[in-house]
């Protein structure tokens, strides 16, 4: 059940014309392509209008996508190319240094963006993080461990089962309650 | 809402998820808008732990993409484009089979031509189109059996033809016999044996 599989029946059933499997993809994906673009793009609203671009360029794209290679990582080029194309249309040159695609996706990209930060992003940015902090503050011990494993330490449920001495069912379960905790604490503030 | 379908969004981020689980959650998501935002939320969850959040969060993300390829349906590939494959495999069949037959052809041709060049076709060769135009030409007089049973067994005319037929053989018409056999096999005492 790794990464692949998981990403392989999706752009399957998205090649198939399945819209939900494509916008899975893009819920999936879009605040780390995003979190890319901005490293090029310093206006936040053309980084997302960028970023949208080349989800649209992936879905129109997709019945070639052979996977060959993961689809993150073909998407990840996709979205540097948008990113580079909209500097040469803005006259501007890519930044000088290079941004390798598998290196993209564990950029720090909080620190890479305050100089663009505006203070209505950030406000919504910094509410939307205290509530979660907040939120697994008040969490049960292992729901907050499990969830801390999974989002920070960045480990499969099989070696949180390893770490926490328990069945995966019980990880998957500890990670979904966790989520669902955090979540009832979050959906009145985007609403 | 219920858990278990939660329970799989929330394994949808983060790849534990086997393929019929994810037929299953990609149903329940096209029946229902909400839970494509509760993922989202979820993984918003994830971002904001690791301190990765954009510095401007689009909810409408996804939708805004969804809305402008409502009207752009995926280019499938097509009955006619898998038509392309296999007219291409089809194609390549018969590449092959005409490879086949080249490779057929010059092998045959290659084994006639061999032919000709080390056992020439004695209808062909100019002694035996002489040989065929004289047989036609004379006037060939018939013996009775009798003088030829003379001619027989008289040793010395017998070895006398004998002698004439092997050194003019190449200029036997091939539409004529060698008149003669000459067996040779061994006695009981070992000796050759003619007759």
């Amino acid at each position: 059940m790794g990464e692949k599989n998981n990403d392989k029946e999706l752009v399957k059933r998205a090649q198939k014309g399945e819209k939900a499997a494509f916008d899975t993809l893009v819920t999936k994906y879009h605040l780390k392509v995003v979190n890319l673009v901005t490293r090029f793009v310093k206006n936040a609203d053309d980084a997302q209008d960028v970023a949208q671009e080349a989800f649209i360029k992936a879905y129109r794209g997709l019945k070639n996508f052979r996977g060959d290679s993961a689809f993150y990582t073909w998407l990840y080029r996709i979205a540097i190319n948008s990113a580079k194309n909209y500097l040469v249309s803005q006259g501007r040159k890519s930044p000088a240094y290079a941004v390798d695609v598998e290196d993209a996706e564990h950029m720090e990209s909080a620190t890479n963006l305050k100089e663009y930060d505006t203070p209505e992003g950030n406000m919504l940015t910094d509410e939307i993080e205290k509530t979660v902090y907040k939120a697994i503050k008040d969490l049960p011990e292992d729901l907050k461990t499990a969830i801390t494993l999974r989002e920070l330490e960045g480990m499969s449920y099989d070696e949180i089962a390893n770490v926490m001495e328990c069945p995966i069912g019980t990880v998957r379960s500890r990670i979904f309650r966790a989520r669902e905790a955090i979540d009832k604490h979050l959906k009145p503030l985007l609403d | 809402m219920k858990d278990s379908i939660k329970e799989l969004l929330s394994r949808i981020l983060d790849e534990d998820i086997s393929e019929f689980e994810a037929q299953r959650i990609l149903k329940e998501i096209n029946s229902n808008d909400e839970l494509g935002l509760t993922l989202q939320r979820y993984d918003l969850i994830g971002h904001a732990m690791r301190k990765e959040l954009p510095k401007q969060f689009n909810q409408n993300f996804v939708h805004n993409i969804s809305s402008k390829l409502i009207n752009e349906e995926m280019e499938i590939p097509s009955p006619g484009h898998r038509e392309v494959i296999e007219t291409t495999n089809g194609f390549n069949r018969f590449k092959t089979a005409v490879g086949f037959a080249i490779a057929a052809s010059v092998a045959v041709f290659s084994f006639v031509a061999f032919q000709n060049i080390f056992q020439p076709d004695v209808n062909t060769t100019p002694n035996a189109i002489v040989a065929d135009q004289i047989v036609e030409q004379t006037d060939i007089q018939r013996v009775s059996s009798e003088d030829l049973q003379n001619f027989i067994s008289n040793p010395k005319a017998a070895a006398s033809f004998n002698s004439y037929i092997m050194n003019h053989a190449e200029y036997a018409s091939p539409r004529v016999s060698v008149p003669h056999v000459r067996i040779v096999g061994y006695g009981k005492d070992g000796l050759e044996e003619r007759n």
